[in-house]
């Protein structure tokens, strides 16, 4: 009797060790790094493309062997009515699980964007999933996104590490926005539909991120080019480096180009109310560092004067440099994607109450007035 | 007669508090606030918080007239026995539907979360029997349970949070109290439901070796708990904004997605926190079962309530699985609440009074 129970007792326990119910063999995965997703004119609605490395290859070279030959990523497209679909339906073409936990990067056609209905879909689809992390990167391709993903680049094949990569290195430009998936969809949240999405091209063989894609209501309703896009991220408060460039007369009575370096910005801000019109008022404190001057003139910038020149002239480039961003916003676009609306609504809830329900329309007649102050901190090696 | 190595200090007690009342609801804790009272989340949570706490001070208070019977036994003598009767019964049915709710919820986060094809059903059956495991031992077991699980679940969580507060934007926390007061009351009364775990204090109180700290070791229990969600709801809030964390169903889980991790060779930390979460889940669960048993056991006056463990285990797995959808669950767990607000608010009051109204036949018996 007792034997019978010890039996029994073992098989039981024989049942708890066969192992995981959900063991996947990391060889049988396909760990997607970027996703693309463009709109199809056939039957289908959208073409999904996946982009993943070789495993084979990597686990190959990191244990030495150096064989494991083969192309160091996949890319593999799919048609689907939903991304979701698209996303299973790849399982029919290819003999690993495609796993979208360690994706850098989702790139949208243009097509996409353009379309209110298809983007309002794909961006449920991307807030839904449990696999997808919220820490990607969002971008709009500048014509398919298909086009991107299926070539090889030879700075990183790796589409999805390149792009991530690339968005580190922001702030030494400041030409597009650092504004990850997270920060898209709060903005899409908060103002109903409004948001800005850094654009990506592609080379020979090489990737570019420059400018951004305004998304007004849902939709695509224009693009900003880098400089404009340098002064919505002055609006946002955004800069926190990056360089700019000004004329400076010298005492010869020519010009130089002198690229100043940002390297530091505080941005105040205050609304107030007058004779119902409102205005915005920034204040910039910018530090930075003038890197060029004229070897001619070695031993002149040591000079307050100079100086002080150099940075009233900063002053009216970074100011120019706002004020067309803004003409952008609140003249064609009509449009408040710079925080003004949600500035007032957060410290002036009073004048909200008053003002919030017709927003749309005041935007455009808020008098910003940007006021920048530079800061010469450092001039080089020489004086 | 109660076994003397039964019974918990009041150290434990602070701290089963604790662990029970930090469940499933920690979750989806943020999103409740920030719909009910938008910016001012953290504020309904403090003010919620202290709401809870003096209610489960007053439930100690009446408890402590009755230092050696259960709610079941002292509620007799208070209100007749058919009345008695009745809310004992509805007390035990109450801790059954918080432990399957909690038990629901965590299966269903499981499944869609880690263990995609594994049932939803043998997720949460290895929970229930492993609680229906350490409830057979009685209440010490479970409170050194929750002593060894409570560091394990709160420091990791306080740290794997902390990359993310460069993510933080101050302003989205502002306009400051700008809601009716009505709105407010409102969102008070719903994040007490977040609280929900100290009515165990109900059947547990007698387990309690006083030694005259007690009221300090519930505020401590109670004040480090604000603490934890609003330390929670901060970094969700402040991350997301209100707008956004109101239509989220998980927001913890959701970002914890969106956090950096610098230099750690881990890059996704969901799987981290849900291991975490697991233990809080385990010890509310365990908690609920043991509290449903004990008063069950009382009532029909058994002379232990180990026998009654293995018998509730298949009423609260069958009552887990009755809502059909995650959505519905949600919807039972909102008319769950209203049992609360009777349990938790309405009964000490009426318990008070009837203690008032027969006060004088029970003077030697005035609190100690």
């Amino acid at each position: 009797m007792k034997k019978i129970k010890i039996v029994i007792l073992l098989l039981l326990i024989l049942s708890l060790i066969t192992g995981c119910w959900d063991k996947v063999e990391i060889e049988d995965r396909a760990f997607v790094m970027a996703i693309g997703i463009d709109t199809s004119n056939q039957a289908k609605n959208y073409i999904v493309t996946f982009q993943f490395p070789n495993v084979k290859q990597v686990t190959s070279a990191a244990g030495g062997g150096g064989g494991g030959g083969g192309q160091p990523n996949f890319s593999i497209s799919e048609v689907g009515d939903t991304v979701f679909s698209a996303s299973r339906h790849v399982s029919t073409r290819l003999d690993k699980r495609l796993f979208l936990g360690h994706t850098k990067a989702v790139i949208l056609g243009k097509d996409v964007v353009s379309n209110r209905d298809k983007f309002l879909e794909v961006l449920d689809t991307l807030d839904r999933s449990y696999e997808l992390s919220r820490k990607l990167r969002l971008l709009v391709a500048d014509g398919k996104a298909q086009d991107i993903l299926l070539k090889n680049y030879k700075f990183d094949p790796d589409i999805g590490v390149y792009i991530d990569d690339i968005f580190k290195q922001y702030n030494r430009t400041s030409i597009f926005p650092n504004i990850d998936y997270n920060k898209i969809t709060k903005s899409l949240h908060d103002t109903n539909g409004n948001a800005i999405i850094p654009v990506i091209s592609s080379g020979k063989d090489e990737l570019k991120i420059a400018g951004s894609a305004i998304i007004k209501d849902y939709k695509l309703a224009g693009w900003l080019s880098d400089g404009e896009n340098m002064g919505y991220m002055w609006l946002m408060g955004f800069v926190k480096g990056g360089d700019i460039t000004f004329n400076m007369p010298t005492t010869d009575g020519k010009e130089v180009k002198i690229p100043f370096n940002i390297t530091n910005t505080v941005m105040k801000r205050q609304v107030t109310e007058q004779d119902g019109k409102i205005i915005y008022k920034i204040k910039y404190d910018v530090e930075g560092e003038v890197t060029e001057y004229s070897f001619q003139k070695h031993g002149e910038m040591f000079d307050t004067n100079v100086l002080g020149t150099m940075e009233n002239k900063a002053n009216k480039v970074i100011e120019k440099m706002i004020n067309d961003s803004l003409k952008r916003f609140q003249k064609d676009l009509k449009v408040d994607m710079v925080g003004v609306g949600d500035y007032i609504q957060k410290y002036k809830p009073g004048l909200w109450s008053k003002v919030g329900s017709e927003w749309k329309t005041r935007f455009p007649d808020v008098v910003v007035e940007p006021v920048v102050s530079t800061h010469i901190r450092r001039i080089g090696l020489f004086k | 007669m109660i076994k003397n190595n039964d019974k918990i200090s009041e150290n434990q007690l602070s701290i089963l508090l604790f662990t029970t009342m930090l469940g499933a609801g920690i979750l989806s804790l943020p999103s409740d606030v920030t719909k009910a009272a938008g910016p001012n989340g953290l504020i309904v949570i403090l003010l919620g918080g202290i709401l809870a706490l003096i209610f489960a001070r007053f439930i100690c208070r009446i408890a402590s007239i009755f230092p050696t019977e259960t709610f079941v036994e002292y509620s007799a003598k208070l209100m007749t026995k058919p009345v008695s009767v009745i809310l004992s019964i509805f007390l035990v049915a109450y801790f059954l539907i918080f432990c399957s709710l909690n038990l629901r919820i965590f299966g269903e986060v499981a499944k869609s979360y880690l263990l995609n094809s594994t049932p939803i059903e043998v997720i949460m059956i290895t929970l229930l029997f492993t609680s229906g495991y350490i409830v057979r031992y009685g209440i010490e077991p479970i409170a050194r349970l929750s002593e060894i699980l409570f560091p394990i679940m709160v420091i990791p969580t306080m740290i794997i949070l902390l990359p993310a507060i460069t993510d933080i934007d101050l302003s989205n926390f502002l306009p400051i109290l700008r809601i009716s007061p009505l709105k407010l009351l409102k969102g008070i009364l719903l994040t007490a439901y977040s609280f929900v775990g100290f009515e165990i204090l109900y059947v547990i109180f007698p387990y309690i070796q006083l030694e005259n700290k007690l009221k300090k070791s519930i505020n401590i229990s109670f004040f480090s708990i604000i603490f934890f969600y609003i330390y929670v709801t901060f970094y969700t809030m402040g991350i997301f904004g209100y707008k956004e964390t109101s239509v989220q169903l998980w927001p913890l889980l959701t970002v914890i997605k969106s956090i950096n991790f610098p230099g750690f060779f881990i890059e996704n930390l969901e799987s981290l926190i849900m291991g975490i979460w697991t233990f809080a889940v385990f010890t509310s669960i365990s908690a609920f079962h043991y509290a449903a048993t004990l008063s069950l056991s009382k009532l029909i006056k058994a002379r232990e309530h180990t026998y009654l463990v293995i018998p509730l285990i298949p009423i609260i797995y069958f009552l887990a699985l009755i809502p059909d959808s995650i959505v519905e669950v949600y919807k039972y767990a909102s008319y769950a609440s209203i049992l609360t607000l009777f349990f938790v608010i309405i009964l000490p009051i009426l318990m008070f009074i009837a203690i008032k109204l027969r006060g004088k036949g029970m003077k030697n018996n005035e609190e100690n």
